[in-house]
């Protein structure tokens, strides 16, 4: 079972999934990440993705990920990838979803190191 | 290993086996001069090992993944033309497909490895190896649970020009377990993928997103290979799933013709990322405005011959303009929850039955429509939940196709498996019972019934036998025959052997039938030779006990020189009877409906007073059964006696009781321990009222009837 870790920090809210990113975990992780970014506890301009724990991807998990990140945009939040995971990386190469700057529609910014 | 993984592998064991069996049928089909061009079949059966070696590698089962590699890789070859089926190399692969289920049988046990196979894995993929010949060198290990991609373009071995392919996948693909981004990876195993690119924008924002739904629509660009390799790639995905190939160089108008059915399904025009990708250009979605007189696309992809079209179609759902049509849905459920559905439905029936009578008690009108309405339901219920275990014999007939060609093999001889009516449908629990009986039938009609070809010529036969299966119903039950047209039974040897057992003092006067019944006896055997077939004379005495305890019967019929029939008749189903209850006094007897012709009361002239088993009704001459003499029921006759005018066999029967009780729907209680054996009786029903009703089994009863009067008729002669 994947789990979302939420931590805000003025208007950054960072978003870390544990876990994996299957069909299996997408229902439960559509839920989790609109709670969170529904009801911040403050206006958020941005948002920051940790994928360091994922192991597995796929498909669904892709599709998750672009539909969140489509969504952020049209909120005029900005999407950002703290830390990617060469499974999600894998997956989203396979679809044509990633190059240099983005995976998935979050903007890459270099690895964020070990999340505390 | 957990629960869903357990889950996982019970369901590949199950649908591995189907799978192998499929692929054993198109070697067979092959074998017996199939076109072995045909591409259909040739797809399907690397489709079956492809699936093997796939879901053996998901659920762990390596020994399986390693071996079935080889396999696929053999007709791998087949499909591409480099090679043809036939001879040696089709009875090494039916080899395969045994040991393909001696492997799944291991993992069954625990055995995921293989161990104690291994050496057998071996000695059949090096004889896979000298059929592939000197260039074999495809084989080689697996490395599991998957190998690493390999570029197509290091791999040096692709060759072909190219393509652009454009899929929009169907909303369910992953909800069925069918990820887009594992049939990529394998096409960039094969081939060199030089851009992709996601439309993101067609997914729906977070909000409004089920994330189980698929809104996958993906472009490709491959530098290597051709439209095969998109065809192999994607070929599972079918329902709902639209995709488009053309040539890197392939002139707009032709990309448009493909493109067209994907349009519907991106309709805000050519999606920006693949645009900003290269992978279309505004002039392959939509002719330039500025050039009015551009022929259409449509035109432009018919004036392209079909077969060297580079923009053909890969599959047949494929730039067709329509989703591929639905594929039979089917749902895979434990047979033990059947069988468990069923008892309950049984025990609805019993309960409801009971409602029923005090419905009736109760003389309140309301309650017993409503009641009425309930068995109408309840009825339905029960009809429905037999029917899902019904299945159609052809199945359990086809598998006969591989021991009819191996037997025939080791005996020398030609024959030929013609089935008949294997659409007929019975009860699963039937058709898993009657698998041993028939075998030993069909191996008993190759063995001794069929002749080698010199005696088959010699007596003006065609060189090849026939061995035929067919199944029918008739009057609510299923007859299932095995026939032959060998060289029969020989009286002579049946008679000489049984006087020689002691079975028969000797045979003046007795009817062929009786005589061919005789090798239904216990430890019968006329084989001169016993083989490891037959004729070890432990068979045909098993195989009759076996029908019976299914409440089936066994005939046979035979004419020297022109061959064998053996005749099984089987009930539908082994747990739900429609009757018609009579009464004998307060006693209760059921007889099965279908056997039923007419319900009368007895005319007083009907009784032939010379003939004391005989009925004269309206003319017709019937022998019948007095159920009040048979089961010794105390008491007088009814003075206004009924009789069930049943039909067996083509044998019409009087049943004489004392009161017709009318129509039932009843749940079988098998006879168990002591009374299993009784004759005339199939089974027991607990009525509404809590009394209990005896099944009749009218088939034995009217033999048993039959073989009484006949020894009496001697008698009565002589005295």
């Amino acid at each position: 079972m994947s789990e979302l870790h939420t931590h805000q920090d003025g208007d950054r809210l960072s978003l870390r999934i544990e876990g994996s990113l299957t069909i299996a975990d997408v229902t439960s992780l559509r839920l989790a990440m609109l709670a969170a970014l529904t009801a911040p506890p403050q206006p958020v301009k941005e948002v920051v993705l940790d994928l360091h724990a994922v192991g597995e991807a796929d498909g669904a998990g892709v599709q998750l990920l672009a539909s969140a990140a489509q969504w952020l945009r049209d909120l005029h939040v900005r999407p950002v990838l703290g830390n990617s995971a060469p499974g999600v990386d894998q997956v989203a190469n396979a679809l044509g979803a990633a190059d240099e700057g983005q995976c998935c529609g979050f903007e890459r910014v270099g690895d964020q190191g070990e999340p505390s | 290993m957990n629960i869903d993984m357990q889950l996982a592998v019970n369901t590949f064991l199950v649908e591995g086996r189907e799978l192998a069996h499929e692929l054993e049928d198109g070697l067979l089909q092959l074998e017996q001069g199939h076109d072995p061009q045909d591409r259909d079949l040739i797809n399907a059966m690397f489709r079956a090992a492809h699936t093997i070696k796939g879901s053996a590698g998901i659920v762990g089962i390596d020994s399986l993944t390693r071996f079935t590699h080889d396999v696929e890789s053999l007709l791998d070859r087949v499909r591409s033309g480099e090679m043809h089926l036939a001879g040696d190399t089709i009875t090494r692969l039916l080899g395969c497909c045994d040991h393909i289920n001696h492997l799944l049988d291991l993992a069954e046990r625990g055995d995921m490895q293989g161990q104690g196979l291994s050496a057998r894995s071996q000695e059949l993929l090096d004889g896979l190896q000298a059929s592939m010949g000197p260039c074999a060198n495809a084989l080689k290990p697996v490395v599991t649970p998957a190998a690493p991609a390999v570029p197509a373009a290091h791999t040096g071995g692709r060759t072909g020009q190219g393509f652009r392919v454009w899929a929009v996948f169907g909303k369910d693909c992953l909800r069925d377990g069918m990820d887009p981004v594992s049939a990529i990876c394998y096409l960039g195993e094969k081939v060199a993928l030089k851009r992709r690119s996601l439309v993101c924008s067609r997914i729906p924002e977070l909000s409004r997103l089920d994330p189980e739904d698929c809104w996958i629509a993906v472009a490709l660009e491959a530098e290597t290979g051709d439209v095969s390799d998109v065809r192999d790639a994607f070929e599972f995905f079918r329902e709902g799933t639209v995709m488009a190939v053309a040539r890197p160089d392939a002139d707009p108008a032709e990309v448009r013709a493909q493109i067209e059915p994907l349009k519907a399904l991106l309709p805000d025009g050519p999606p920006a990322a693949w645009l900003e990708a290269g992978l279309i250009r505004s002039e392959d979605w939509e002719p330039p405005s500025s050039s009015p007189s551009a022929p259409s696309a449509q035109p432009a992809a018919a004036k392209a011959p079909a077969a060297t079209n580079p923009t053909a179609p890969a599959n047949p759902h494929m730039g067709s303009g329509h989703a591929a049509p639905a594929a039979a849905r089917f749902v895979r459920v434990p047979a033990d929850r059947l069988d468990e559905l069923i008892v309950q439905v049984g025990e609805l029936v019993i309960a409801s039955a009971g409602v029923d009578v005090l419905a009736r008690e109760t003389r309140h009108t309301r309650l017993q429509e409503a009641v009425g309405a309930l068995m109408q339901l309840i009825d339905g219920i029960q009809s429905g939940a037999l029917q899902l275990r019904m299945v159609p014999i052809g199945e359990t007939f086809s598998r006969f196709q591989r021991v009819v060609r191996d037997v025939s093999q080791e005996l020398g001889k030609k024959i030929q498996l013609d089935i008949v009516g294997g659409d007929t449908e019975l009860d699963k629990a039937m058709v898993e019972r009657i698998g041993d009986p028939l075998m030993h039938l069909v191996r008993n009609a190759m063995d001794h019934g069929l002749e080698p070809p010199q005696e088959r010529l010699a007596a003006g036969k065609p060189e090849q036998g026939t061995l035929r299966l067919r199944a029918f119903h008739d009057s609510g039950s299923v007859v299932v025959e095995v026939s032959d047209d060998g060289r029969g039974l020989s009286r002579d040897r049946i008679v000489a052997k049984a006087v020689e057992r002691g079975l028969i003092a000797n045979a003046d006067g007795m009817p062929d039938q009786d005589v061919w019944q005789l090798i239904f006896e216990p430890g019968f055997s006329t084989a001169e030779q016993v083989t490891n077939l037959s004729g070890r004379g432990v068979g045909m005495d098993v195989v009759k006990r076996s029908i019976e305890s299914l409440r089936g019967t066994i005939t046979l019929n035979s004419r020297p020189g022109q061959g064998t029939l053996m005749q099984m008749r089987l009930p539908l189903t082994l747990a739900i009877l429609d009757g018609f209850m009579v009464g004998v006094g307060s006693a209760r007897f059921i007889v099965p409906l279908d056997m039923v012709v007419e319900c009368i009361e007895l005319p007083a002239d009907a009784m032939i007073p010379d003939q004391a088993q005989y009925l004269n009704l309206r003319g017709e001459v019937l022998p019948y059964i007095c159920l009040r003499e048979v089961f010794a029921i105390e008491g007088t006759r009814s003075r206004r006696p009924s009789v069930v005018v049943t039909r067996c066999a083509d044998l019409k029967t009087g049943v004489l009781v004392d009161n017709l009780h009318g129509e039932i729907q009843t749940v079988i209680k098998p006879m168990t321990g002591i009374f299993r054996h009784l004759r005339g009786i199939s089974g027991t029903s607990i009525l509404g009222s809590g009394d209990i009703a005896l099944i009749l089994d009218i088939h034995h009863m009217v033999q048993s009837t039959l073989e009484r009067t006949a020894r009496q008729a001697p008698t009565t002669v002589s005295s």
